[in-house]
């Protein structure tokens, strides 16, 4: 399926290059984008997200990007795979600097990882995972793998069915969640090295045959 | 589990990168770009890009290098050097930067980091602090004016977390390029005071220097700039000395040397003859993502 | 453009030389380590590292010793193999522009050390498509040889299991002081990719649109992967970590000790480095002027004057003599890769630095000097009056001595 066409959310909040780069190394047409029907003509969606809440909502608004979101994403079910304040912003809100409405596409609340004298905050370098449900991300990888976290807010779903792996950092901390074709990593694939390549490789060949 | 960072450091003077000798002589190794690409292969966590004279000539950090620099590397790249208003800041993320790292504008305005902090999060902000030692103690150098600040370290220090620093990365002026291994007192009196991770800078020269980091301090990661151009697989040689040691490290690049030996200084050991002899026979596949 | 006060460097340099607070470039600076370190010591260092390597049945070669016979060919297997007691295996890349003294030389290098010689010749036509292609996108012409000679020695380690490769001198701490002969420096394919190759490696020659470069032009010149280099445990050191390097007396004590043949450059005073290349003191010289505004004659000048062979004063000479002369060879080089003296003037020009050169009002090409003077002088001693270089007896073989030789007979 290296034909299958990819648009990268295009919101104004930092380092889509870096995941237009990891895409774009894997073969795929990729496209940078915050254009209604270009959202609508890709295959597959990615929703990624550097910075504080408050503002990536607030650009998520300002583009009008929120009507056609939800409609290819809730109504059409396309496959969405949202990274780090990507997947935060499918909460339902998040405590981050104040009180900011999310999505709700994965019901669930978005605050701050707990104070610990041996586990600093913010959760930040490479740590393994614990795949608690198949998901396309996993095909190629197992809980051996490392990947890059960098995030002083966590998110803790409703619904525990929604976890698709854990973390560990002191305590479990959400590092995938999965919602039928809604999926989100804490971490940050494009910062992973080969295993990052081979999350995005699972996700562009399987989300399509999954959903 | 949640593993210790080899980090590099790149520092960056007149466009390329450098070798630094004492925060005073520097020996010209070669292209960010390229400097990023090879230690992205060799399986580095981490990479600091700074440029050391930016600041000092009222420019910072060319966003143009950070791009060429992200755009070969998938590990992350904290970018610094001379940043001191937002939009840099802004320029630097849209580039590739993944975090944002601050020295002499975090102590002519703390407010600064602050307002970075609120607007990308406090885990892109990363404080820079050049610590040297002076009698019994340590102070805060100032390396654009090669003078110590008034500041005691410890007040640094508390400033920078309250400031909204995600992470600290503290260099040792007398330690830099001296190959003497980590300054171990302070760093661990340093994880000590502050609750966000430390990022130890200056004096390593191999996997041994790193072994004696990890196990005698709390800190979250140890940095080295020159040694890492030394030698074939640099990185890789040294964190297999970390990982044979017992210690918790990433061990992910296609060339890990485990079975291969290495001398206290972090050289490479030949194998035995029988081992060559036996290898004659094994065919490698190469690894399609 | 600042000048170093002692050598003839300017800060713009392909390989980055950095003029400190001093006045000295980053090069003099750690060339001055050559009159400060201990060399006996670092002489004991290299043998504790070749003891280890050294095969002990004897079912295999000791090292890798990359020849060319020209350079420091001799010199190096001397050490290694006569002096030191390893047993190398010899290994050479055919750089086609071969000339019938390089041919004699290398042969002779063979016969008077009694080594095995392991030869790679890629077939010509493939040279030359990938020479189109280089001198197309970044003007040079010399881009095979290099990677064919740093290439072919790491290919010969992982195939043979001889992980020891032992080199002369590292280019980026004899030029530039890239590195302190404390850093002990050794061979990276990083280094290689950067500086020996101007960043680009086979792969990044294949190209469908203008050269049409396939995976099987470039596969001599592929260098192997990481987890071959790691499996064997691949590693090339330099001698000039170890031995105060000094090139003009190491190959008058060749010359004596072994018969070395000299010959008389186009561009350079140096009779010794590089006879056994039609090229590279001519058309390659020609280029390296045009893209960075000087030439091998001060590269040479510079490494006289640190050594205190030669004033400043005699080095500037030496380099105005040689550094305006006109390629004598072109005509050889355009007949072999098939183009036109129009057709590789329009491609040269494309590469011509605007730093060093601009058009003049009748179109012609003006040069902007490259060598100027320092804010201050150096007063650094001349330790034994500049005498020419030697030109000795010329040899006789059958091959021909005025084309480019592919393989030659030697004596």
């Amino acid at each position: 399926m290296k034909s299958a066409s990819v648009c990268i959310i295009d919101y104004g909040v930092g380092n889509t290059h870096s995941v237009f780069n990891a895409l774009s190394y894997l073969g795929y047409k990729v496209k940078l984008s915050q254009d209604a029907s270009v959202i609508e003509k890709s295959d597959v969606l990615l929703l990624p997200g550097v910075g504080a809440f408050e503002a990536a909502k607030h650009n998520l608004q300002q583009r009008g990007l929120i009507p056609v979101l939800n409609e290819q994403v809730l109504s059409n079910k396309k496959p969405i795979l949202g990274i780090c304040l990507g997947m935060q912003l499918m909460a339902s809100y998040s405590e981050e600097n104040g009180f900011f409405e999310g999505l709700n596409w994965i019901p669930g609340k978005v605050i701050r990882i707990a104070e610990n004298t041996s586990f600093p905050v913010p959760h930040v370098g490479w740590n393994q995972l614990e795949i608690k449900k198949q998901s396309p991300l996993f095909s190629r990888l197992n809980n051996e793998s490392h990947f890059y976290f960098d995030h002083s807010y966590h998110f803790v779903p409703e619904n525990p069915e929604h976890i698709a792996a854990h973390c560990n950092y002191g305590t479990p901390l959400v590092a995938s969640l999965m919602n039928e074709n809604i999926m989100g990593v804490q971490f940050h694939p494009e910062k992973s090295q080969i295993n990052g390549l081979k999350l995005f490789r699972s996700f562009v060949q399987e989300a399509l045959q999954y959903v | 589990m949640f593993k210790k960072r080899v980090i590099a450091v790149l520092p960056v003077l007149n466009n390329i990168v450098v070798q630094s000798y004492g925060f005073k002589k520097y020996l010209p190794v070669g292209k960010a770009e390229i400097a990023a690409e090879f230690l992205n292969s060799w399986g580095i966590d981490e990479i600091v890009l700074v440029d050391i004279s930016a600041g000092k000539q009222g420019r910072f950090i060319s966003p143009e290098m950070v791009k060429k620099a992200s755009s070969r590397c998938f590990t992350p790249i904290t970018a610094g050097g001379g940043i001191s208003e937002l939009w840099q800041a802004d320029q630097l993320i849209h580039s590739g930067a993944d975090k944002l790292c601050f020295n002499r504008s975090f102590f002519e305005n703390p407010g600064f980091i602050r307002d970075v902090a609120s607007q990308y999060g406090n885990q892109c902000v990363v404080v820079a602090i050049d610590a040297i030692a002076e009698n019994d103690t340590w102070r805060v150098f100032d390396y654009s004016t090669g003078l110590n600040r008034s500041i005691s370290l410890e007040e640094a220090l508390k400033q920078a977390e309250e400031n909204g620093a995600g992470e600290i990365f503290l260099n040792t002026v007398h330690k830099d390029g001296s190959f003497t291994g980590f300054d171990i007192p302070l760093f661990k009196w340093v994880s000590e005071q502050v609750s966000v991770p430390v990022l130890a800078c200056g004096g390593a020269a191999s996997g041994s220097d790193f072994i004696t980091l990890f196990n005698e301090t709390k800190v979250s990661a140890g940095c080295a700039g020159n040694f890492f151009h030394f030698a074939e697989h640099a990185v890789n040689l040294t964190k297999q000395m970390i990982y044979k040691s017992g210690l918790e490290i990433r061990m992910e690049t296609q060339a890990s040397y485990i079975a291969n030996q290495v001398n206290l200084s972090g050289r490479l050991l030949k194998k035995s003859e029988a081992d060559l002899d036996h290898l004659l026979y094994i065919k490698i596949e190469k690894e399609v993502i | 453009m600042k000048s170093c006060k002692r050598c003839l460097y300017t800060d713009y340099h392909p390989l980055n030389s950095l003029i400190g607070d001093d006045g000295l470039c980053s090069g003099c600076r750690i060339h001055e380590e050559k009159d400060l370190l201990n060399w006996e010591e670092r002489k004991d260092k290299l043998k504790d590292i070749l003891h280890t390597y050294r095969n002990k049945n004897e079912n295999n070669y000791d090292c890798i010793i990359p020849v060319s016979g020209a350079r420091d060919s001799y010199f190096i297997v001397h050490t290694v193999k006569n002096v030191l007691g390893m047993n190398p295996l010899l290994v050479t890349y055919n750089k086609h522009y071969n000339t019938a003294v390089g041919i004699r030389n290398l042969a002779n290098l063979r016969i008077q050390f009694d080594c095995d010689l392991m030869t790679l010749t890629v077939d010509p036509n493939k040279v030359k498509k990938i020479t189109r292609s280089t001198l197309r996108r970044f003007g040079s012409i010399y881009w095979h040889c290099i990677a064919g000679q740093t290439v072919f020695p790491v290919q010969v380690a992982v195939k043979f299991k001889i992980p020891l490769i032992i080199w002369g001198a590292h280019q980026g701490l004899d030029q530039v002081g890239m590195y302190s002969h404390l850093n002990e420096v050794e061979m990276t394919r990083k280094y290689r990719k950067e500086h020996d190759l101007m960043g680009y490696e086979a792969e990044d020659l294949l190209d469908n649109e203008y050269d049409f470069i396939r995976e099987e032009d470039i596969l001599p010149f592929v260098y192997p992967d990481d987890r071959e280099i790691e499996q064997i445990g691949v590693r090339g050191i330099y001698l000039n970590n170890y031995i105060r390097w000094d090139s003009r007396t190491q190959h008058e004590e060749m010359i004596e000790l072994y018969g070395y043949e000299t010959a008389n450059q186009n561009r350079s005073f140096d009779t010794y480095n590089d006879v056994d290349c039609w090229m590279y003191n001519d058309v390659h010289d020609y280029l390296k002027w045009l893209k960075h505004g000087y030439g091998k004659a001060l590269d040479q000048a510079c490494r006289e004057i640190r050594l205190g062979h030669m004033s400043r004063e005699s080095g500037k000479e030496l380099v105005n003599k040689y550094m305006f002369k006109e390629p004598e060879n072109l005509g050889m080089f355009l007949n072999w890769l098939g183009i036109t003296r129009n057709a590789f003037d329009y491609l040269v020009d494309e590469h011509r630095n605007p730093k060093f050169w601009k058009r003049s009002d009748d179109w012609s090409w003006e040069y902007l000097p490259y060598l100027n003077e320092p804010e201050s002088k150096d007063s650094f001693e001349v330790r034994k009056p500049y005498t020419p270089f030697i030109q000795g007896p010329v040899g006789k073989s059958q091959d021909d001595s005025d084309k480019f030789i592919l393989i030659g007979k030697g004596k």
